[in-house]
């Protein structure tokens, strides 16, 4: 492959030697994808070029935000990790629905602490409380949404990317709504003389 | 309240299948906070005591990734270079699996894979 610096890939992506430099970058996000989605284990080849090829219409979209802070083929990488592990999370959890997750764990409360045989009775009642205060602060201080977006990332455990498809909002946005959120409860938690290391010890073992 | 009245406010001591155990404790009406469990309630109070003014959002923090992974690659230490997308890596999962996996990619091809 022709060796290309920041700006020979620009000039080439959008000049006379473009056929040639879609090839070498098509090739190029084919080997990254390959080894970057490895631990997903189990997708075929087929796949794996089908999300190469969406990376890189995507790349070309975005071209004109290249600000040459790192190398070219980083930048191109990292938009097609980030293409292909947002489909992957997609399809992972196209069946699940926020309101159907929330069902799903309706009378299903067990909290394993109970279950626990490392906790002893004393930890046990230190994490049944915490939960009462935790779960009064949630209602007084946030909204639904904030709940809502709360519950389908600590208690279904989705990726937040899929939390804000579902909720009709984009990661920025939902990350932003849940740092008010977190913000709101620490420092209600601070008002309750809550600290750091006193709830952690309430998990020590 | 202080936190000696939070600890004064807890249940009774109980063992597993009480009564008084925390299950009981639980509030219905917060609907599924009622039903954490214990890693779950542990993920929730972690990220909010881990909570800065100052964060990064999803968007900052994938403007910057490629740079973190370059100065990573190259043996520096990213996180005094830009220590809040190392922070937002921390507490981000996604942000944190793509960024992983984008290492991944750049070393295999740097070693010739």
């Amino acid at each position: 492959m022709k060796v290309r610096s920041n700006a020979d890939w620009l000039a080439d992506l959008k000049g006379a030697d473009r056929d040639l430099a879609l090839e070498d970058l098509r090739a190029l996000l084919l080997r990254g994808l390959t080894y970057a989605l490895g631990r997903s284990g189990g997708l075929h080849e087929e796949t794996i070029e089908d999300l190469a090829q969406d990376a890189l219409l995507r790349i070309l979209d975005k071209l004109e935000t290249f600000r040459g802070e790192s190398q070219f083929t980083t930048w191109a990488q990292k938009i097609a990790i980030h293409t292909a592990l947002t489909e992957l999370r997609r399809r992972r959890w196209q069946d699940v629905s926020l309101n159907g997750m929330a069902d799903a764990y309706e009378g299903d409360f067990v909290p394993p602490s109970l279950a626990d045989e490392t906790a002893g009775p004393e930890q046990m009642a230190t994490q049944g409380s915490l939960l009462k205060t935790v779960q009064r602060l949630i209602q007084e201080e946030l909204t639904d949404r904030q709940r809502q977006a709360l519950t389908a990332i600590v208690v279904q455990g989705m990726p937040l990317p899929e939390v804000a498809r579902r909720m009709n909002t984009n990661a920025n946005a939902l990350y932003k709504l849940l740092h008010d959120a977190r913000k709101r409860l620490k420092q209600r938690m601070h008002q309750e003389g809550l600290t750091a290391q006193d709830v952690m010890a309430a998990f020590e073992t | 309240m202080t936190n000696q009245e939070w600890q004064s406010n807890r249940p009774h001591p109980s063992v597993p299948g009480e009564e008084t155990s925390p299950k009981i404790a639980a509030d219905q009406s917060t609907g599924s906070f009622a039903k954490l469990n214990r890693e779950q309630l542990k993920r929730l109070v972690e990220l909010v005591f881990f909570t800065d003014d100052d964060e990064l959002s999803c968007d900052e923090c994938y403007d910057k990734v490629d740079q973190f992974a370059e100065l990573k690659l190259i043996g520096k230490q990213p996180a005094e270079a830009l220590p809040l997308v190392q922070a937002h890596l921390d507490r981000c999962p996604p942000c944190r699996e793509e960024f992983e996996a984008l290492l991944e990619a750049l070393k295999a091809i740097a070693q010739g894979g």
